[in-house]
């Protein structure tokens, strides 16, 4: 037995002080405002669903409605949920038009919406992304951040799944260039 | 030697469960410091329908002598609400931290102590909270 695994010990107590703050780089580097130019909210059936009005698989339904995307640099003191006990940050969306009419109903934005979020990146395939991990009165959702190949942000798609006969619900935000 | 690298083990144990419980602590911390302060009700939203109610509230950080049978802490302080729809307050409340979910939960009773309100955070910054009751009110306040 000697001591030699004692020399790793700072190198552990460093990883385990900085490790909170992993999203910070990601946040630094992506926060800001996003002027969306559309919005695309698209429910696509996954499942065989017995409605008429969900008729098997494809897009069912869509719309537009600009607006922004503000990705601020405010931690989040209390949260609805918070990542591997990390303090999240604050986002809000603001859209031009607060009631948009959705599948027969009308919709009513809040302006602002708030929601956190906390950022971690993921490998699909051969290319890393980009995730935002966002929560809206307290449900998750994932947002996929699309870069082109200056680098520069083109894509913000929100995504969840579930509900009624597996319901793909996805929300796509063209940046505006 | 065993002992050493035992006792070195033990010791490193014991500072990171110091270091997470120092961190809760700074949590509620944070919160008390936040909330203990003069807020603006920017809307209040009654089953998700904006009311277009505004207002001031204001979370002291002066302690009341009240007592109650539901209290959770004892610990009671002052607070007023003043709203464009006539509502003019005052109120007692509480604070504290729903294990369960990691919420804080601030608790209102009104000073003759017959009604009493548990408003939970949905989310909290420095200058920006989010309040709600079940799903059927919330509370949006800003400094």
């Amino acid at each position: 037995m000697s001591f030699k695994y004692l020399n790793l010990l700072p190198i552990a107590l460093l990883i385990t002080f900085t490790s909170c703050s992993d999203s910070d780089g990601l946040n630094r580097k992506l926060k800001g405002t996003y002027e969306i130019e559309l919005l695309e909210e698209t429910l696509e059936s996954t499942g065989n669903c017995p409605n008429e009005e969900f008729p098997g698989d494809g897009v069912v339904f869509s719309y537009s409605n600009p607006g922004k995307m503000v990705f601020t640099n405010k931690k989040v003191i209390q949260g609805s949920v918070l990542v591997n006990n990390i303090r999240p940050y604050l986002g809000y969306f603001e859209y031009d038009v607060s009631k948009v009419n959705f599948w027969g109903d009308t919709i009513t934005y809040r302006n602002p919406e708030y929601f956190q979020y906390s950022f971690r990146e993921q490998s699909f395939g051969d290319e890393d992304t980009i995730i935002a991990h966002i929560y809206m009165n307290g449900v998750e959702k994932e947002l996929r951040f699309v870069e082109n190949n200056k680098g520069k942000i083109t894509e913000l798609i929100q995504y969840e799944q579930g509900g009624f006969c597996y319901i793909n619900h996805r929300i796509t935000h063209y940046v505006k260039q | 030697m065993k002992l050493i690298t035992f006792k070195t083990t033990m010791l490193l144990a014991l500072f990171l469960s110091l270091y997470s419980c120092r961190k809760d602590e700074q949590k509620e911390r944070l919160f008390v410091k936040a909330l203990q302060s003069k807020w603006n009700v920017d809307e209040i939203e009654y089953y998700g329908r904006p009311s277009g109610t505004t207002g001031t509230i204001k979370f002291t950080t002066k302690r009341a002598d009240f007592e109650s049978e539901f209290a959770v802490t004892n610990d009671f302080y002052e607070g007023s609400i003043e709203l464009s729809d006539g509502t003019n307050e005052e109120f007692y409340y509480e604070y504290f931290q729903i294990l369960s979910n990691n919420h804080m939960e601030v608790v209102m009773y009104s000073t003759d102590g017959t009604e009493r309100t548990n408003y939970a955070t949905e989310l909290m910054t420095k200058d920006i909270s989010v309040f709600y009751w079940g799903n059927a009110v919330t509370y949006y306040l800003s400094k």
